[in-house]
């Protein structure tokens, strides 16, 4: 193959600057009828000064500047700050530069579009999360984001630590891939795909070489980019660890009690009254965002032995169809205000069959310090009443985090105690 | 006297070529090569900075055929409100007036 003449050197170096700018159509024609002309017109100039051709051609390239420098430049030049630093980074790399090797490009895009989807996916996650866990992931992912930009910056440096970084990160996409298809069958990890595409080029004999101008990574540099790139996963993992900040089942008391009317020795009908309250709430629940995620769910249901209940008494009667309920109110004793209106929890409709219900509540109404009343009615669906004494169990589930729970009869009063959540299912003993 | 960032010295001296003639753009970086501040520039930044300058409505740009094998040349020349702003640096890139003796006023 013959060597390119002067000429053809001089029109391969503005089209690596242009390959490393976001230019495109008739102003990227011009670009280049003007760039050659100035190289054209340089290495005239060398050689009416005695260079050879060669010579003449390499001087004026070597002091028309860097590719991949002015390229940038040029991008910057044509579009915005925020299109020159985000998308004006990322096309340039797909499309490939000038003497980057095979699979260099798409290296770079999966660090550019981790770093992109770090900062947007990040935000958004971390903006719903308690203060702690939102200081624990926002930390993590700061680190981890850092060391990607670290790592796009050094694989065009040429650093083998970069191109072990693009590995590990594959991999992780890839295994994260995985289980999310194995836990969600119809969801497919766009970033998985992705690296997919960039795993053989990661592998590859092309990046391989262009990076082994560099130092071999060692073994302690490899751990930190694996824990970097681990670093990832913390806010995911933050998101369920205990934060300080936030109310536990210790804050929360509720006494349950039931007064029952009897005659002839049979229950007629009853009263089931719950007192809660709240030693102390959540701080910012929802982090940064305002609303609510999710109600807390506070309900009664009928406990009995054709049920199995964790922590349950065993208790003698079935009441499912035995009883109706006619009233369940929540009250504010602070303000004897019906939690109706004031913690949106209604009084439900004035006939019931009791089995298990739940109300979801609020909870950035409820304060600290007061005392919530539930009130239950219940009449006797017997004619005669009840036989046995009638057991009701109430839960609060909080957030989908904790719960707890307490059973009360008429002859026994109930103090909730912590349960696991959310609520197991009740299954019917055979 | 306060040294400006490198990229507005760049802008400054081009306006300022601009201002006395229409020029392409090897001759505003030959011309940026002889300035003190963008010597050791390579001569390639001074598209991006021109392009700026249009973009920026401070000059417009048009080709020249000249002829033979030569290629065509992209001549740039100010706009008016290129010149105006000119107008503006000019001040600050004329020298420091020498010290006048006490009592006497100048301009």
């Amino acid at each position: 193959m013959r060597p390119p003449t002067p000429a053809e050197r001089l029109r391969t170096h503005v089209d690596r600057i242009l390959d490393h700018s976001s230019v495109y159509g008739s102003d990227r024609e011009d670009l280049v009828e003007e760039l050659y002309g100035h190289l054209w017109q340089r290495w005239q100039d060398g050689m009416a000064n005695g260079l050879s051709s060669d010579a003449a051609a390499d001087a004026a390239i070597g002091s028309f500047g860097e590719a991949s420098r002015l390229g940038r430049d040029m991008t910057s030049a044509y579009h915005s700050r925020l299109y020159a630093s985000t998308i004006g980074v990322l096309l340039p790399a797909v499309a490939g530069g000038g003497d980057e090797p095979q699979g260099y490009g798409r290296a770079r895009s999966l660090l550019f579009l981790t770093g992109l989807f770090a900062v947007i996916g990040g935000a958004i996650f971390l903006s719903g999360q308690t203060p702690v866990r939102l200081f624990v992931g926002a930390s993590a992912m700061l680190v981890a984001f850092c060391m990607t930009v670290l790592a796009y910056r050094a694989l065009g440096r040429r650093q083998s630590w970069a191109l072990v970084y693009v590995r590990v990160l594959a991999l992780g996409f890839i295994a994260e891939g995985i289980i999310e298809f194995v836990v969600k069958p119809a969801t497919v990890s766009l970033m998985g795909v992705v690296a997919i595409v960039v795993l053989p080029a990661a592998f590859g004999p092309d990046l391989a070489g262009w990076v082994s101008v560099s130092r071999r990574t060692g073994k302690a540099l490899g751990a930190v980019i694996v824990a970097s790139v681990l670093l990832y996963s913390v806010p995911l993992a933050a998101s369920v660890m205990p934060d300080p900040t936030q109310a536990s089942a210790a804050d929360l008391s509720i006494t349950v009690s039931e007064a029952c009317t009897r005659t002839a020795g049979l229950v007629m009908s009853g009263t089931v009254t719950a007192s809660i309250r709240w030693a102390r709430t959540d701080f910012m629940p929802y982090g940064l965002r305002t609303g609510m995620s999710q109600t807390d769910e506070f309900g009664v249901s009928s406990a009995s032995d054709t049920y199995l209940l964790p922590n349950a008494p065993q208790f003698p009667y079935g009441l499912d169809d035995e009883v109706v309920g006619t009233t369940f109110t929540l009250v504010d004793t602070e303000t004897g205000r019906n939690a109706a209106a004031d913690v949106t929890m209604a009084s439900w409709p004035p006939f019931f069959e009791v089995g298990a219900f739940n109300l979801g509540i609020d909870p950035g109404t409820i304060q600290a310090g007061r005392t919530y009343v539930a009130t239950f009615v219940f009449v006797s669906q017997r004619a005669a009443g009840l036989p046995d004494d009638p057991a009701f169990r109430i839960r609060y589930d909080h957030q989908g985090r904790w719960g707890i729970q307490a059973f009360a009869t008429c002859t026994r009063p109930g103090v909730a105690s912590p349960v696991t959540t959310p609520d197991p299912p009740e299954y019917p003993i055979p | 006297m306060a040294r400006q960032p490198r990229g507005l010295a760049v802008r400054s001296l081009i306006l300022s070529i601009l201002g006395r003639r229409e020029a392409y753009g090897c001759e505003v970086a030959a011309e940026l090569g002889r300035a003190a501040e963008t010597a050791d520039l390579p001569e390639g930044c001074v598209y991006p900075a021109l392009r700026r300058l249009e973009r920026d409505g401070l000059a417009t740009g048009h080709w020249v055929e000249v002829g033979g094998e030569i290629p065509r040349r992209r001549y740039y020349v100010l706009t008016p409100k290129g010149l105006a702003e000119l107008d503006l640096l000019r001040p600050a890139q004329r020298p420091a007036p020498a010290p006048s003796r006490l009592g006497e006023i100048r301009p």
